[in-house]
């Protein structure tokens, strides 16, 4: 048990270390961000992408939804839904 | 086990349903008050437990009235039915009544009207039904089976009605044969099930008894269900027996269970890449809400993975009109959907309570 | 302005309303916490996102800015700055009295408004551009 726990935690590699912030519009363009540019883009992308994809295909099941938290064991992501973009929060989780 | 009667409001104005709520829970007999807006909540509810009456109102803007008064007359019945309506027209008060309606309303204006509407409903409330099973009362044999079923049993259903005994050998869940008089297999199996009143005993199982039953049991109960249709109309000869023989605290499904947890809207379960949920309470499409779950867990689950941010746990969704869960285990999927009235805060902490209930 | 430029700047004072909004939400949340009974305090997760949303007001608001010439912007960069310069973290926010917190909430109305006010200024200047090509594609077709 101890060894699958220890082996899991390995896996987890913080891309973020520092708590940050961003926001997209509708396109998944980012208007602003409070993340340091060493933070990789395709990171950056992916989230939009999957933040966006969300909000939209909820909507398209007839779920309304303004918030959304992704909580994984080493990062947190919160976004709020802005006319079809987004506030993003990202918060790294020690595991 | 509260013996205060359970009335079930449906109405699509939440601030009516307070009304209600607050108003009928003043009632002598004290009723317990449980309300909704949505029909097929509605029916889940009845189908979760009993209830004596239900008041609907009929002219709703997404759901219409009727439609669900069918559905529940067929399904339940010897639930009390109150139809009500802002306006009530005689042509929706005859049909409200030829659906078996027991009693048709113009929402009460006057402090007079208000006072009859509540006169009225303790009198449905006083008329106690006649038929079930003793001890589950109002609950179908086929109840009583399928909760066998579910939960792989192994028991020996004995049935005592109008003088006659009947018994169901249940067997890992499979109904594996049955008898009734003289008949065994299934022709007695379907004698059995079309009994509508009774008592009944649980009795340890035999395991030496030779299969004759080899129908799935989802098939036989979908072939009791189309019996006891049929036989509705016509089977008014059993009386019930005087002797009640056993009782036994009826095991719930997962879901039931969970539904129960206050602040519960709906819950599905199922599995990742499954075409349909394994099993739902309060939800209208739960193919389309499974195939969301799904491919929203996937979407997350591939980030988590090519970025290592450790396993997902879980995803939280807030919207004014629904609050929504999702909790995966392996290939396993938890949706459970709050109220929009319970608090953010607190949905962590009721989540707990639902996931200790996931099997 | 190009239409696209202009469809560009819509979008993004949108945004920066609903990140405005923001600002509100959590402001209501120190009220509600100062006045619950058992005085629920901020978690350092909740005091980084308000952090956060300040900061990217800050950043977007000279986005928007920069759209407009210097020497006339549509909205004083102070009187926001007025707004956020306050409200140094979410645990002060509670200690502030009420009075305090009303002046900012109303300040943080005035600018809610004017935001409206220039998104919808911008969405007229839109539709005329729009209609105005719209004219020029008939009457080329003539």
């Amino acid at each position: 048990m101890g060894l699958t726990k220890a082996k899991k935690d390995q896996s987890i590699k913080l891309i973020i270390t520092k708590p940050g912030s961003f926001t997209v519009d509708a396109n998944g363009n980012i208007l602003s961000s409070t993340l340091p540019l060493s933070v990789p883009d395709k990171f950056i992308e992916i989230i939009i992408h999957n933040v966006l994809e969300t909000f939209l295909t909820a909507r398209a099941s007839g779920l309304i939804f303004e918030e959304v938290i992704i909580q994984f064991i080493g990062l947190k992501i919160v976004a709020r839904e802005m006319r079809g973009g987004a506030l993003i929060h990202l918060t790294p989780l020690k595991p | 086990m509260s013996d205060k009667p359970k009335i079930l409001i449906l109405d699509d104005e939440e601030d009516l349903l307070a009304t209600y709520k607050d108003l009928l829970t003043n009632l002598p007999s004290k009723p317990e008050i449980y309300t909704t807006t949505n029909g097929a909540r509605a029916v889940a509810m009845l189908d979760a437990e009993q209830f004596s009456l239900l008041i609907t109102d009929l002219h709703m803007p997404e759901i219409d009235g009727f439609q669900v008064l069918a559905i529940v007359r067929r399904r339940f019945p010897e639930l009390k039915i109150l139809a009500i309506s802002s306006v009530l027209e005689e042509q929706y008060r005859a049909r409200a009544y030829s659906l078996g309606v027991d009693m048709c309303w113009q929402k009460p204006g006057t402090e007079n009207e208000i006072k009859m509407f509540f006169d009225c409903i303790e009198s449905l409330l006083e008329e106690r039904p006649s038929e079930g099973f003793r001890g589950i009362q109002n609950k179908s044999l086929v109840d009583l089976i399928q909760l066998e079923c579910i939960c792989r049993n192994s028991t020996t259903l004995k049935v005592i009605s109008g003088g006659i005994e009947g018994k169901i050998y249940i067997l890992d869940g499979e109904i594996i044969d049955a008898e009734f008089g003289n008949l065994t297999g299934d022709i007695a199996f379907k004698k059995l099930i079309s009994l509508k009143k009774g008592s009944f005993e649980y009795l340890p199982a035999v395991t030496e008894r030779e299969r004759k039953i080899f129908s799935s049991t989802d098939g036989l109960l979908l072939d009791a269900a189309q019996t006891i249709d049929e036989t509705t109309a016509e089977d008014k000869s059993e009386v019930p027996d005087a002797s009640e023989t056993g009782d036994r605290t009826a095991l719930v499904k997962p879901v039931i269970a969970m539904s129960k947890i206050d602040g519960v809207d709906f819950i599905l379960i199922g599995e990742l890449k499954s075409p349909q949920p394994s099993d739902s309470w309060g939800v209208d499409d739960s193919k389309n809400l499974h195939k969301w779950i799904s491919n929203t867990v996937q979407l997350w689950r591939s980030f988590g993975d090519k970025f290592l941010c450790g396993e997902l746990k879980d995803i939280f969704l807030y919207g004014h009109h629904c609050k929504v869960v999702l909790k995966t285990k392996e290939n396993k999927l938890l949706c459970a959907g709050f109220k929009a009235t319970v608090n953010n805060e607190t949905i962590p902490n009721l989540m707990k309570d639902v996931i200790a209930l996931w099997v | 302005m190009k239409t696209s430029k202009l469809d560009d700047l819509i979008s993004q004072i949108e945004i920066y309303i609903e990140n405005w909004k923001q600002l509100n939400h959590f402001i209501n949340l120190a009220r509600e916490r100062r006045s619950a009974q058992d005085k629920k305090y901020f978690s350092p997760e909740e005091e980084s996102q308000f952090l956060d949303v300040k900061s990217l007001l800050a950043q977007q608001l000279e986005c928007i800015l920069s759209y407009f010439p210097a020497e006339t912007p549509p909205i004083s960069r102070e009187e926001i700055f007025n707004v956020i310069t306050p409200l140094t973290a979410l645990r002060s926010t509670i200690e502030i009295n009420e009075a305090t917190l009303r002046g900012i909430e109303n300040q943080w109305h005035k600018i809610f408004i004017q935001l409206q006010s220039i998104l919808g200024q911008l969405k007229v200047q839109r539709q005329k551009i729009k209609s105005k090509s719209l004219f020029s594609i008939f009457s080329k077709k003539k």
